[in-house]
């Protein structure tokens, strides 16, 4: 199915809505840098911008292609981050939101918490994927060997590191899910003042929606 | 060079920094420093602006953080904590990581300050995925709009009090102002394209500039690749 004018034209803001989210406020964050979770946080906030989006343009790629404007619009950036790390994770972050719409549906409000739960368990991930692309997979030996390390020297046993890493992803998975609440509630708020246009105007997409279900 | 430099187009740079990319990933060992030069090479010949990027502290801060935790970490038969002391095999795999990770740095750079937002646009539009440059334009476009109605919400929100009490309720009269507002613009630019008859099925790509030396630099790039591979 192809996209249409419309669905570019929303694909556009929506990719700028994000870029800006990415550019502005994830560069403040990361420059004030003591806030906890400075990452997840600026992630949530896009991810919530992107998912508005997909209640607009409720076609299998689209957020995808919102994830590509906004990476491109990273590369505006002033700041002397990392832009390919982070360039990497919205694309990432974006393939898993498509995943997760594909698995539960666009449709439906727990097809959004999925997805943004997804998308932002990725930067739990993130580092450690971008280290193995970066150093190449002797970096995962050192991370093993330096987490039993530094259980050992704390006197913890090295299944507490891994209690405290899952419980670092919880707080990611909670952060995507109140990310597409958010997202479903202000996706059907903003439809209600544009005059409700939105996954109404894709039949083909809600049947196929229904079949998968 | 600079003549060179001036005829290379977004392809050649694109090869050139992908190829650095795949020899840093394919080699092993020492070979990996052989990789660095080649990368180092083409920085010096094509995007000088790249090798700024090995000025980054926090860059050599982990890697030698990296390098030494490989040191006391690491020996022959893996990964060993109880090790003490520097482990020769230890630095010397952290040592390649760290050639690797510069490789792979400076060729990223490179590919990023020469290559533009609408040539990255066009070559993946060519790759697919059809109306990117369209997209784009849009989303460049509304960035300003996107600004504007950002400061103009918080303003009046701010005179009206909206952030003394109930900040959550302002952050998302805020969010869905700018949101409704930026799909407004949308709605413009919509029905402008529609009524230039404009269609995503007949638009062309964005044209990407090419030159013989692009061919070139492809065909040199590869054959060093490969020639780095089979060492």
């Amino acid at each position: 199915m192809r996209n249409t004018v419309r669905d570019l034209v929303y694909i556009g803001v929506f990719g700028a809505l994000w870029g800006v989210v990415e550019i502005s406020f994830g560069d403040l964050l990361h420059a004030v840098g003591s806030v906890p979770f400075t990452g997840s946080i600026v992630a949530t906030v896009g991810i919530t911008v992107a998912l508005v989006g997909r209640r607009f343009v409720p076609r299998r790629g689209a957020t995808l292609m919102t994830g590509v404007i906004a990476l491109l619009l990273k590369l505006l950036s002033p700041s002397g981050q990392a832009i390919a790390s982070v360039m990497l994770a919205i694309l990432a972050q974006s393939l898993l939101v498509e995943l997760g719409l594909l698995l539960l549906g666009q449709n439906r409000r727990v097809g959004y918490l999925l997805a943004g739960a997804l998308a932002i368990s990725w930067n739990m991930i993130h580092p450690f994927f971008s280290g193995l692309l970066f150093y190449g997979r002797e970096v995962a030996e050192v991370y093993v060997s330096m987490i039993e390390r530094g259980a050992d020297t704390l006197g913890l046993d090295a299944s507490a590191v891994w209690l405290v890493i899952a419980l670092l992803l919880l707080i990611r998975v909670v952060m995507g899910v109140f990310g597409g609440w958010v997202a479903w509630d202000l996706g059907g708020l903003v439809q209600q003042r544009m005059g409700r246009r939105g996954v109404e105007d894709y039949p083909e997409e809600l049947e196929g929606d229904q079949a998968a279900q | 060079m600079l003549r060179v430099e001036r005829r290379v187009g977004p392809l050649g740079y694109l090869a050139c920094g992908l190829g650095s990319l795949v020899s840093a990933t394919v080699v092993g060992g020492w070979h990996a420093a052989l990789a660095f030069l080649l990368a180092v090479a083409l920085a010096l010949l094509l995007y000088p602006g790249a090798l700024l990027a090995l000025r980054r502290r926090r860059f050599w801060l982990f890697t030698a953080i990296l390098v030494v935790s490989s040191g006391l970490l690491l020996t022959d038969g893996g990964a060993d904590w109880r090790t003490t002391g520097m482990s020769l095999y230890g630095l010397r795999v952290g040592v390649q990581m760290a050639f690797r990770a510069a490789t792979i740095l400076v060729a990223v750079s490179g590919i990023l300050e020469r290559v533009g937002v609408a040539q990255l646009a066009a070559m993946l539009e060519r790759l697919g995925v059809e109306g990117l440059g369209f997209a784009l334009g849009v989303a460049l476009n509304s960035l300003p709009v996107i600004g504007e109605t950002a400061r103009n919400s918080l303003a009046a929100l701010r005179l009206r009090g909206g952030f003394r009490r109930e900040r959550a309720v302002a952050v998302r009269q805020l969010l869905l102002t700018v949101v409704t507002n930026s799909l407004r613009y949308g709605e413009q630019v919509v029905t402008a394209a529609e009524a230039r008859a404009y269609s995503p099925d007949r638009a062309h790509p964005l044209p990407l500039p090419w030159s013989w030396v692009d061919g070139m630099l492809i065909g040199g790039i590869t054959l060093a690749v490969l020639g780095l591979s089979l060492l």
